[in-house]
């Protein structure tokens, strides 16, 4: 019974529909961005074993994740299978979001 | 009855039923009861937010909340002023690490503003929306995060209780059964056997039997050569098998020992006292050191919550994280049902955040964002050698799909080998920092 | 007064809920085969598996008969189906009066999330049928690693959990380890499949009177496990033999003594 309703429940539940404005939209990026945070640390800024990722230029960033995601040869370990998982438009949006993040930020 | 006695049974079942009914109802549009979905916002940033438990979900969750949303008031529940982390306690078994260098604390979530107490949460009143403490006193929510971690199942496995592991250590929560299990091994005689008795799925960190078996048997290479190490399987499948399997040959040759379920690797009775299991045909095996990871289930407070089905797990909307049975509930980690996600610190770090940006989502009267989640497990064959597996998942169909992922390749150098060793140091600075803000 | 027409939607929903969920085994050929138009009740047979299987290739089943019969009435067939499988067939047992009471556990392969069937008939042609839904997934931490094993059975294992006395059920394991081949699977050369070879059966006697016979279809996991209950009311010989599907034989016998 209790699997009916939770079946019932995942049925019904309403298509997550496109974020229309711009303050959406950054709480959605800071989202998915939240996920870096595990190896990088929070806001992408611990520099240690692996490297911190804020406060860099975009286009390093951009370039740098889209090389994981469509280059066979890379010699990285995880990131080729993570980039994977996302669009490339969203890796743009992950490469200005830790752009944009001041290294003197307090974390 | 007053209502203080009844909250001191608990909740009887036919309320916990009508509980689950009435969090089943809430989410059905046609009901009329998700009218925030087009209605006017109701800002209430200033809301209480209770976090029960301060691992890995529950501490993330509770500083994504503060940081995201700073007028919330939010309260940590945690007994422990320090917390040790499963994972890195195996290198703590094989002395490569301390027990310092794996604990944490809650400094950072005080300055963040975060309220932390120290005490047990005992139970949950979800009709007047209630956590009972272990000092007696009683707190309240608007939103309730539950982040309970796992319990034993004892006497799952026959003579495997509370007591047996005492002298048969499970070493599967962090602290001083970590302790217990590190001094056994230190104290066990040069030839000895060191046998792990690996449980079926689901249960916390599927890879960590096994990397607990390499980094036992790095130790013995080093300070008891001629032990070995016998892990006796409730499966034939396993985490990062191919890789852990290639490694065990490459690096410990034929330390490792490895029975699965059809080779009658499952245990049935364990008898701590003499050491000793035996498994499903009525094999006996003798250890020197018997260390039981035992079949799990979700932490206590779950179950006094009313959020647990019948699995002993937690079923959740993947979209929030908020329970299917009791509204206004959300769990994270390892209690959860959210393969396939597995058991794991990462994981729960990644729900923590999840289920934070959805209830500030839901205060709002905002629709939840679109979630997204990555693992990545990085397992020690020895100090050197290192394996992982990492993916990310999203949302398809409502329901949790793994959109990218893979393990490690098979065919990997020494120096691959040696980076995985050494970036999984660094994933654990780093996700002990975003989560406590302790550097380690 | 709105708190009990909510009740009463769930109540409705709930109601036709159950309804659809029940009725999917009737469109599987399979099923309606064997039930050969007896109609069958839906109280009486209960049948476990976890909700989400997180290695398809393995899953735990057990089916046991809670219900009541009449006197001299008992289980005689317990057929389990996976009809999201390729092919539905997973196992038949055959059970006699010393297989009582019927309660019957092994390990079966899951291609898809689905939902499985499980349906007993009795000796006086009664047919209990339920169903159980598993989804299916593989652990994000679960990759198996492809073994090749030898096409030939080996090892039969048989134990009793705990002791055996006259007219008490005792727990009956047992194992041959098998790959199960499929004839399904692609073995990476273009349009070739591996040769289907499965364990087809195995029978149980006990002083050489039939106990329970198992028909081994391509839905049981490798290794095949069974594990039933066996009431005997004297000493002797429990031997188990299984053949597979060139007809080799493989035997594993147990004393049973009081």
């Amino acid at each position: 019974m209790k699997t009916r309703f939770a079946l019932t429940f995942a049925l019904l539940l309403p298509a997550l529909p496109a974020l229309a404005d711009d303050q959406a939209n950054a709480a959605q990026t800071a989202l998915l961005a939240a996920s870096c945070a595990n190896c990088h640390g929070t806001d992408g800024k611990l520099a240690g074993v692996i490297p911190a990722i804020a406060n860099r230029p975009a286009t390093a960033l951009e370039n740098q994740l889209m090389e994981f995601k469509h280059s066979d040869s890379t010699r990285a370990t995880v990131m080729p299978r993570i980039a994977k998982g996302y669009s490339d438009d969203e890796l743009k949006a992950l490469a200005q979001y830790f752009s944009r993040i001041g290294s003197a930020q307090q974390r | 009855m007053t209502k203080s006695n009844f909250k001191n049974q608990g909740l009887n079942s036919s309320r916990r039923d009508l509980l689950k009914l009435m969090g089943a109802a809430s989410a059905l549009p046609l009901l009329g009861a998700c009218s925030s979905l087009g209605g006017p916002a109701s800002k209430d940033l200033s809301a209480r937010v209770v976090v029960v438990g301060g691992g890995f979900g529950g501490a993330t969750a509770a500083k994504y909340l503060k940081r995201n949303a700073p007028d919330l008031d939010v309260t940590l529940v945690e007994p422990n002023k320090v917390f040790y982390t499963c994972p890195f306690s195996n290198l703590v078994l094989a002395g490569m690490r301390t027990m310092d260098s794996i604990s944490h604390n809650y400094n950072e979530l005080r300055e963040l503003g975060v309220r932390v107490v120290h005490t047990t949460a005992q139970d949950v009143d979800p009709v007047s929306r209630t956590v009972s403490l272990g000092d007696g006193s009683s707190i309240r929510y608007e939103k309730l995060l539950l982040s309970p971690g796992i319990d034993i199942r004892w006497n799952a496995i026959e003579g495997y209780d509370q007591a047996a592991a005492e002298q048969a250590p499970h070493a599967w929560k962090a602290g001083d059964q970590t302790r217990l299990l590190r001094r056994q091994i230190e104290a066990m005689d040069d030839g000895g056997v060191f046998v792990l008795t690996a449980p079926a799925n689901p249960f916390r960190c599927p890879p960590g039997p096994y990397e607990r078996a390499s980094l036992v048997a790095h130790y013995l290479s080093q300070h008891k050569p001629r032990s070995k190490v016998l892990i006796l399987d409730a499966k034939d499948n396993f985490s990062k098998q191919g890789l852990f399997m290639q490694g065990w040959k490459d690096v410990h040759g034929d330390r490792i020992e490895w029975v699965g379920l059809s080779g009658d690797g499952k245990v049935v009775r364990v008898d701590a006292g003499k050491r000793e299991v035996e498994t499903e045909f009525g094999t006996i095996h003798k250890a020197s050191v018997l260390n039981v990871v035992p079949p799990q289930k979700a932490g206590f407070i779950a179950d006094r919550a009313g959020v647990t089905n019948e699995s002993g797990w937690v079923p959740v909307d993947p979209v929030t994280f908020e329970s299917t049975q009791v509204k206004d509930i959300y769990v994270v980690g390892d209690a959860t049902i959210a393969a396939p996600m597995p058991k794991s610190g990462f994981a729960a770090n990644a729900q923590g955040k999840v289920a934070a940006a959805a209830i500030i989502a839901a205060l709002e009267g905002q629709r939840p964002l679109e979630p997204s989640w990555a693992n990545t497990c990085y397992s020690l064959i020895n100090p050197e050698y290192g394996i992982s597996v990492a993916a990310v998942y999203r949302i398809q169909e409502g329901l949790i799909h793994e959109s990218s992922g893979g393990v490690s390749p098979s065919d990997a150098n020494a120096t691959f080998r040696k980076l995985e060793a050494d970036y999984a140091s660094g994933w654990y600075s780093a996700i002990t920092q975003d989560t406590w803000g302790t550097r380690r | 007064m709105i708190f009990r027409s909510l009740l009463a939607a769930l109540a409705l929903m709930f109601v036709m809920s159950t309804a659809t969920a029940d009725q999917r085994w009737q469109r599987v050929e399979a099923v309606t085969q064997a039930l050969d138009n007896r109609v069958p009740e839906l109280e009486g047979l209960s049948l476990e598996l976890p909700l989400v299987a997180e290695d398809g290739s393995s899953v735990s089943l057990s089916v046991s008969f809670t219900g009541s019969l009449e006197d001299g009435e008992h289980i005689e067939k317990i057929r389990l189906f996976a009809p999201g499988n390729p092919r539905p067939e997973v196992a038949d047992i055959t059970l006699g009066p010393l297989a009582s009471p019927a309660n019957i556990a092994t390990r079966i392969r899951l291609s898809e999330t689905q939902q499985v069937v499980a349906l007993a008939i009795t000796n006086q042609d009664r047919a209990f049928l339920t169903t159980r839904d598993v989804r299916v997934t593989v652990s994000g931490c679960l990759v198996g690693g492809g073994d090749a094993s030898a096409m030939a059975m080996a090892n039969p294992r048989l134990a009793l959990a705990g002791s055996a006395r006259p007219g008490q059920p005792v727990t009956v394991r047992s194992l041959i380890n098998h790959p199960m081949e499929t004839g399904l699977r692609p073995d990476g050369q273009a349009d070739d499949s591996i040769e289907q070879q499965l364990v087809e059966s195995l029978t149980a006697t006990l002083n050489d009177e039939p106990v329970l016979t198992a028909r081994f279809f391509t839905g049981t996991s490798a290794n095949p496990y069974l594990q039933f209950q066996l009431t005997p009311e004297e000493e002797g010989e429990l031997k188990l033999a299984w053949q597979d599907q060139k007809g080799e034989q493989m035997e594993a016998s147990q004393a049973i003594k009081f």
